[in-house]
């Protein structure tokens, strides 16, 4: 059994993995603090696989706070990973967008899920999922609603600002002159599409494109994206926010085996 | 201008058995120079004229027998001292200048408007190219605060007419001068001084032509301390310097000796104070930059044949000089395919795996020839990571996931 430990900035994510495919995964919130989050995730994900941590054979780090896991055998950054996990669940995708709570990054890859180019954002929340953290709360709306709101929009209103802060105080007044909710709400995936689209022109985006991490799951963004590149992005089959994770553990099997074969 | 280099001080050098026990030396030495500087000043009333760029015809104000200077007193950190913060620097500069200026000169005008760099303090002249808007307007500031010449920089590099509109302008220079210090500076004294900095190219020469070896006998931070100090440093002392440390890196190839890593080209903006953040991000992930093509290094030598020195046999010392400094490929050139000539030369004699661009905020000229410069590297087969950088120290952490994940690309 191979382990991969996502630790993304809001939650984080572990996967176990044998040959055959995914065994088991879990996520915890980083409350209070990511190492324990880790722990608690990787024991939550062998219980799902019904194995215990002796069965590990190797173990892989990822995401912005790979660092701080002192147990794991190797660490690679969730550009890699990202690449990696992709290719296990999509092997025919060349791009990814991965809109993550903290960043959003645009990946190449090529038949066997190795990088051939990414791009990140600028050094700010606008285009990531803390955006819409904030936006939510400005309309009073948890998250999770926040794209099922949008889809009901018949005129999404504009929102300018790129950044967070100004952006929040733009939603505010939109509220305040009488503006739905739900085309405020599509407003601010529209927004998100632009940040996140301008990478996606830079990179080029070749077929099929693929859309992951957590603000994957919001339908008002994917549905924005999309309009915005005019590219559809294939489905995936397993919750978009486990791709770090899956590519993590899919390279400790790699790294296992290379070692291995030593 | 006073040196430091005597007999004792280079056989002290000479006994030194590392190299980077010279650069030891040298940056303790780069460390005293400003209060060495206003020292020399107060003790022989010697005007103090500060020049900021590498083209800065430092040929003419060495044969002025004035003091001549990079005017910041440049830390390697930010430090609580407000006096050598960047970050306040900067803050002070947007009193006049806009936000999306880039900081170099922003940073320069605001220590001034603060007021309290003793060696900004102590410059009695600005000689200034007008390289760059960013650079050009805030200078135009500066000069309310301190008499400033700025020289005119034709941006049509092969214009035969822009040419002879440039050696006007070096001319107008040395005239101004000429006036400031109250006496002649004559042609051969000018051309003795550069004679000298010519001696300064071939041993830089030299040294950007040693870290082709792998092992690379320096590290990229160090490099950077040995082929900057004589911008500091009188280029006598500096030639005394580089002449002794070539001959340790000479020593250490010889051995096999140096640093292992993955290999890298550093492309982009001005460096200037950012580099040393940046160059320990890069070496905290394993990377060992072994040529960059910014204005202190090797794009000085952009087509990698020779040293490009000054034609001392050219008649017209003032022609020769004009001749050397504008053909350097800087981005505010146009069109400046010399540039893609050198990084193509770079990445193909360096053994390399890749490049780092350097994208220093609102540079504009630098920021907008990236996407050419990466087109003819991926042609070429190298790939490219820009790296964003402010100013400041703050962005480290975005900088190491964009350099980890380039490693991981290129396989290493």
């Amino acid at each position: 059994m191979y382990a991969g430990i996502d630790v993304g900035s809001r939650v984080t994510k572990a996967v176990i993995l044998d040959g055959d495919g995914i065994r088991g995964c879990a996520l915890e919130d980083n409350i209070p603090q990511p190492l324990a989050s880790a722990h608690s995730a990787l024991a939550k994900a062998l219980a799902a696989s019904g194995v215990g941590r002796d069965a590990l054979l190797y173990c892989v780090g990822t995401g912005y706070g790979r660092d701080c896991l002192d147990f794991v055998d190797a660490r690679r950054t969730e550009l890699s990973c990202d690449g990696c996990g992709i290719n296990f669940i999509r092997p025919d995708a060349r791009t990814i967008i991965d809109i993550g709570a903290q960043d959003s990054k645009v990946i190449k890859i090529d038949g066997s899920g190795a990088m051939l180019d990414f791009i990140l954002n600028d050094k700010c929340a606008a285009g990531t999922g803390r955006f819409l953290e904030v936006m939510a709360g400005a309309i009073g709306l948890s998250v999770d609603m926040l794209g099922e709101y949008s889809l009901r929009s018949g005129k999404p209103c504009l929102v300018n600002n790129t950044c967070t802060v100004f952006a929040e105080t733009e939603v505010i007044s939109l509220l305040s002159s009488g503006n739905k909710t739900e085309d405020i709400a599509a407003g601010v995936h529209k927004a998100i599409a632009s940040r996140v689209g301008n990478c996606v022109m830079k990179l080029g985006a070749e077929p099929e494109v693929v859309f992951a991490g957590g603000v994957a799951k919001n339908q008002g963004v994917r549905s924005a994206l999309e309009q915005l590149t005019g590219v559809r992005f294939a489905t995936l089959s397993i919750d978009p926010q486990f791709v770090g994770a899956i590519g993590a553990a899919r390279i400790a099997c790699q790294l296992y085996k290379k070692k291995e074969n030593a | 201008m006073e040196r430091i280099m005597d007999e004792k001080t280079r056989l002290r050098l000479e006994s030194m058995e590392t190299v980077e026990e010279l650069i030891g030396w040298v940056k303790r030495a780069l460390t005293d120079r400003p209060g060495y500087i206003i020292d020399e000043k107060k003790r022989t009333g010697n005007k103090i004229i500060g020049f900021c760029c590498i083209i800065g015809f430092r040929e003419i104000l060495d044969a002025a027998g004035v003091i001549y200077t990079p005017p910041l007193t440049t830390p390697v950190e930010d430090t609580e001292d407000s006096r050598i913060n960047t970050t306040s620097d900067i803050a002070a500069g947007e009193r006049y200048l806009p936000k999306t200026f880039c900081p170099i000169p922003k940073s320069m005008l605001g220590r001034k408007i603060k007021g309290n760099d003793p060696l900004l303090e102590s410059i009695d002249l600005f000689v200034t190219p007008s390289i760059c808007d960013c650079r050009t307007k805030a200078f135009e500031y500066m000069a309310q605060l301190v008499p400033t010449y700025m020289f005119d920089v034709p941006k049509k590099f092969d214009e035969p007419a822009a040419f002879e509109y440039f050696k006007n302008e070096v001319g107008n220079l040395r005239k101004k001068l000429e006036t400031f210090i109250g006496h002649p500076i004559p042609d051969d004294a000018i051309a003795e001084s550069a004679r000298i900095f010519n001696r300064n190219s071939e041993l830089q020469y030299e040294h950007c032509l040693l870290r082709r070896n792998d092992p690379v006998p320096i590290t990229s931070t160090d490099s950077f301390f040995a082929m900057t100090c004589d911008m500091k440093l009188n280029v006598r002392d500096a030639n005394v310097f580089l002449e002794i440390l070539n001959k340790k890196m000479r020593e250490r190839v010889a051995r096999k000796e140096g640093f292992k890593g993955v290999r890298l080209i550093l492309a982009g903006a001005p460096l200037a104070r950012s580099a040393l953040t940046l160059y320990q991000t890069l070496a905290d992930c394993g990377v060992q930059i072994v040529a960059e093509d910014t204005c202190a290094q090797a794009r000085k030598f952009f087509d990698f044949t020779s040293a490009h020195l000054i034609d001392l046999n050219n008649g017209d010392i003032i022609h020769a000089l004009a001749k050397k400094h504008m053909r350097l490929p800087c981005a505010i050139y146009t069109p400046n395919s010399k540039r893609i000539e050198l990084l193509e030369n770079l990445v193909k004699s360096f053994n390399v795996k890749g490049v780092i661009y350097h994208a220093l905020e609102n540079c504009a000229p630098f920021n907008a020839e990236y996407e050419k410069i990466k087109a003819a590297m991926n042609r070429a087969g190298f790939p490219v990571l820009r790296i964003d950088n402010t100013f400041a120290t703050s962005d480290r952490e975005q900088q190491k996931l964009r350099v980890q994940g380039f490693l991981e690309m290129v396989g290493s």
